[in-house]
């Protein structure tokens, strides 16, 4: 048994949650609960196992770790090639715990819930594909099949103008992965033998010429800037995160994000070094783009989920500033702030959710002297709002710094800049506690319930891991840093 | 010697069992019809149906079989199997859709005699080995055409669709034997490789030589809808029942391509490979990426804004008639099995869309977007494997429309053909969009439907028959695609 796993660690994690959502397909839909454990259950195991993962892996390997190949098409030497390494350890940790709360902050999606449960399965197993695939092609299908659930998440259960918002998210992202498809179509018969091996194809980098490394490289940023979203692709974000329901929202904020920056440091770092180095300082302006309009546009928000949407561009930006660096901390911190950025945005959408779910609406301006009617709510917003803002002795400030240690070291005068979104990120979270929980209370709200038990465990364990990272890192940068300085030495060594 | 002949009939026709099969059906339900009251008649679908299964496991039986027959004037090889098998698996659905549908009268014997001669023409086609044979074949599968697009009951647009279709397709067959004619002018064969070898030491006449490649290739962008001859398939698809448009959607469009494909092939093959390097027929390629990019552009975009589902469809078979171009002008290897490909699962999503539409119009309702509205959660299966099938034409993993674009796709890519495959690209992102239109109304607008709808057995099955195998050729297609790369062995 053990050994069996442990061949099959990876196919298990990603594919369990599919034989979930086969599974709540047959349980007749007035069964509400039935369904609902179900689910449950099915994001359960994928968490022990994500668990025994991130206990497991060896952290002085670079490379990849309990590695699955199988031939899958062979004529066209496509793999079923799945593997794990320091980059994708603390992804694919974030993706089943998230996917495992989300289950508990959908509890009260009635209307449809057998199929919102099973496309919510099925969304899992696409997520967790992404970060396991080590073959392109089996990549590209994953990247896909995350992608045609999230528009029926969205368009089926969001907000009014939820249709608008769906298409308009799957418009996009179908765009820049077809720029994905004809690139890796280009690698695969660039290589003789033709392949689809990622490893490979790295270890071929010297081969492409530096022109079409350029060219290529931005067909892939394009691809994977428009999931992270950078600026100018972020459009489609706000819609789908303000129509999106909750769990919906922490799921997309939290993980889909994620794989844009996964991307750039899997495919676009290793694969064209030329294109990445050419690149760099490219990349770090579009992270300091990012990081001030994110911020500059979250405090113009009135609506609490657009702000905190326009909070993840900001805070996605980091990544990008620190990737550029190709400084070791900067690398690690850009990384790190993805699993941060994950835990913390997750914190803030359920937070957005509970209110929501009390006052059916999410103006800021219409609350006032929540602390006193809801007191445990408001502790743990302050809580996330502190990570937030990169407070110290809380995960967000680790990253943050590591990225701005790696920014002044390579780029001083753009790191400088960026560093005023610190205080632009304080200003308008600050301003938001004080909007809705400080001041006089709003009688119409006098009887608003406080946070209940399900929605407290939704948020605790996130917590948990909040202050933990914050006060001590070690566990989380550890395990990713050999390979993160593998991929720096491969995109700095051309 | 005249012992010997008949020798060689006997096997000959042996070979020929497929086809004797379905000329004995057509007989049959002739017979039948005429012997039957129609008020007995309840069962006559099964007739048709029964024949082309029979046709069907033969062909797969005799799948490896290559040879010529009757005096080399057919080419039995992997190759023509492979398009006989597609004949007659869409003859096979355009019967039970036609049993399902109210469009069409179930009891008449003719739409279905009709079928299964398109289905004779098409059994024919891909194995024709010269001209005559050729032109004959193809009007044997178009002139029942004409016939079924007007079958519709009490449609007078449908009687309009059918003298539309039978006018452009009368004037393009006429283009398309202007050119054999050219073509026998120049080289005094009507043997496709005897034709190739004499194109090959013809010094002069080049000129005419490409003459006549554009008049054939204008007969096949007509069978295909392919531009500038595509004026007729949108007013056709939408007068004609549902079933049939269904039907001549993929039909015609297989045989087209199937004949294509051989001639062209047989032009570039080893001995004659110098041919593609002149100077005239090096533009070919250019020539057909041109009308590809055209085709798929025009199609795409003129369905964004239908209202009818029908016409929508219509147009988007277009379009991927212009994708599947794309494979013939990379002219390679992967070019054409990404055809086979497409071809293959093309007729399950293609058809099970249009069975979405037939099961809706047959219950009266219209074929407009609005009629699918909130449909999805009153039926699941029609909702899903209607997703299934429009998700997989926009070419969606895990879908089988989905490796028919990235072998299509690879075919331009590897003869670098950059500004082809941004337009294809580009084009499938646009698709994307009136596609979701209908999953859009199917599941998102509204969540309950006040109609209610549910499907006959018959209706589901016909629907997941066809969804099986749209998903698993997106999933499993080493297996089956051991099975196309035979079908081009012969070349």
């Amino acid at each position: 048994m053990e050994e069996f796993i442990g061949a099959n660690l990876l196919t298990l994690i990603t594919f369990i949650p599919l034989l979930g959502a086969v599974i709540v397909l047959f349980i007749p839909r007035d069964k509400l609960n039935a369904i609902r454990w179900t689910s449950a259950f099915f994001t359960f195991i994928p968490l022990l196992l994500g668990i025994y993962l991130f206990i497991n892996f060896d952290r002085n390997v670079p490379g990849l770790q309990f590695v699955v190949r199988k031939p899958w098409i062979p004529q066209f030497n496509v793999e079923y090639y799945m593997g794990i390494d320091g980059l994708s350890v603390l992804m694919v940790l974030l993706t089943v715990l998230l996917s495992f709360l989300c289950i508990f902050a959908s509890w009260g999606i009635e209307k449809g819930a057998k199929a919102y449960f099973s496309l919510f399965l099925l969304l899992e197993t696409g997520m967790l594909g992404v970060f396991l695939a080590m073959d392109f092609f089996l990549f590209y299908v994953f990247w896909e099949v995350g992608l045609f659930p999230m528009y029926f998440l969205i368009g089926i259960w969001g907000g009014p103008r939820r249709e608008y918002a769906a298409i308009k998210f799957f418009l996009y992202t179908l765009l820049g992965s077809l720029f994905m498809l004809v690139t890796m179509l280009i690698l695969y018969f660039h290589n003789t033998p033709h392949t689809f091996d990622i490893p490979k194809l790295i270890e071929m980098r010297s081969s492409y010429p530096v022109e079409l490394q350029r060219i290529l490289w931005l067909a892939l940023y394009i691809a994977f800037a428009i999931k992270v979203p950078v600026f100018p692709f972020h459009t489609w974000l706000p819609d789908a995160h303000v129509e999106a329901p909750t769990p919906i929202s922490v799921i997309l904020a939290g993980i889909l994000l994620k794989m844009g920056t996964y991307g750039i440091l899997r495919f676009n770092f290793p694969l064209f070094p030329h294109g990445t180095q050419y690149f760099a300082s490219f990349l770090a302006y579009m992270g300091v783009i990012n990081m001030i309009y994110g911020a500059l546009t979250a405090m113009a928000q009135r609506d609490m989920k657009k702000l905190v949407a326009y909070s993840s561009i900001s805070h996605m930006g980091y990544c990008l500033l620190g990737m550029a660096s190709f400084k070791e901390s900067g690398v690690i911190g850009g990384a790190l702030q993805m699993f941060n950025h994950g835990t913390i945005t997750a914190m803030l959408f359920l937070i957005v959710g509970v209110i929501y779910d009390r006052a059916h609406h999410r103006d800021i301006d219409r609350f006032g002297g929540l602390a006193v009617q809801m007191p445990v709510y408001s502790g743990i917003v302050a809580l996330a709002f502190f990570a937030a803002m990169g407070l110290p002795g809380l995960n967000g400030f680790i990253s943050e710094i590591l990225v701005f240690i790696g920014g002044i070291k390579a780029f001083p005068i753009r790191t400088i800049v960026s560093v005023s979104t610190v205080v632009i990120t304080a200003a308008y979270l600050l301003w938001t506690i004080h909007r809705m929980f400080l001041g006089k209370l709003n009688e119409k709200y006098k009887d608003l319930p406080d946070i209940n038990g399900r929605e407290l465990f939704t948020l605790v364990p996130l917590g948990i891991i909040v202050i933990f990272v914050g006060i001590y890192p070690p566990p989380v940068i550890n395990i990713m840093r050999e390979t993160l300085l593998s991929i720096i030495k491969i995109a700095t060594g051309g | 010697m005249s012992n010997l002949f008949t020798l060689n009939l006997l096997k000959d026709l042996r070979i020929f069992a497929p086809e004797l099969i379905v000329l004995i059906t057509i007989l049959f339900t002739l017979i039948i019809e005429l012997l039957v009251k129609r008020d007995d008649r309840k069962y006559l679908w099964t007739i048709p149906l029964i024949g082309l299964l029979g046709a069907f496991t033969v062909l797969l039986y005799g799948y490896e079989i290559k040879t010529k027959i009757f005096s080399f004037n057919l080419y039995i090889d992997t190759f023509s199997s492979f398009f006989r098998l597609i004949a007659c698996l869409s003859g096979i659905l355009a019967v039970l859709l036609s049993h399902l549908s109210s469009e069409i009268d179930d009891r008449d014997g003719e739409p279905y005699i009709a079928i299964l001669t398109v289905v004779l023409g098409m059994l024919i086609i891909p194995s024709a080995g010269n001209l005559l044979i050729i032109y004959l074949a193809f009007e044997m599968m178009s002139l029942p055409s004409y016939l079924l697009t007007s079958m519709h009951i009490r449609s007078y647009p449908s009687k309009e669709a059918g003298i539309k279709y039978l006018l452009f397709g009368a004037v393009s067959s006429g283009i398309m034997l202007y050119g054999f004619s050219i073509l026998y002018g120049i080289t005094g064969q009507i043997d496709i490789n005897a034709i190739k070898v004499a194109l090959h030491y013809l010094e002069t006449k080049r000129a005419f030589g490409i003459l006549s490649f554009l008049l054939i290739s204008a007969g096949m962008f007509f069978k295909i809808a392919a531009f500038p001859f595509y004026f007729w398939s949108p007013d056709a698809y939408q007068g004609a029942p549902t079933p049939v448009a269904g039907f001549l959607s993929i039909g015609p469009k297989a045989a087209g391509f199937s004949f294509m494909i051989r001639f062209i092939l047989s032009a570039i093959s080893e001995e004659t490979g110098e041919l593609w390097r002149d100077e005239l027929w090096g533009q070919i390629p250019q020539y057909i990426a041109f009308i590809s990019a055209v085709t798929m552009t025009i199609g795409n975009l003129a369905a964004l804004n239908q209202r009818s589902v029908k016409r929508m469809l219509a147009y988007s078979s277009i379009a991927h008639a212009g994708y599947m171009l794309i494979g013939l002008s990379a002219m390679n290897k992967i070019g054409i099995h990404a055809i086979f490909f497409y071809i293959l699962v093309y007729l399950f999503m293609n058809l099970g869309a249009f069975a979405s539409i037939s099961y809706l119009t047959s219950r009266g309702m219209k074929d407009d977007l609005d009629s699918y509205k909130g449909i999805g959660w009153a039926s699941p299966v029609f909702g899903v494997t209607t997703t299934i099938f429009l998700f997989s034409l926009v070419g969606i993993p895990p879908l089988g429309g989905f490796v028919g674009k990235v072998l299509i796709f690879s075919s331009a890519i590897k003869e670098k053909m950059w500004v082809l495959v941004i337009i294809g690209v580009l084009n499938s992102v646009v698709s994307l969009y009136y596609y979701a239109l209908i999953v859009k109304k199917m599941f998102l607008e509204s969540f309950s439907s006040e109609k209610e709808f549910k499907l006959l057995f018959l209706e589901s099955l016909l629907l997941i028959i066809c969804a099986i195998p749209v998903v698993f050729l997106g999933i499993f297609w080493g297996k089956p695609f051991i099975f196309l790369e035979r079908a081009l062995n012969m070349f």
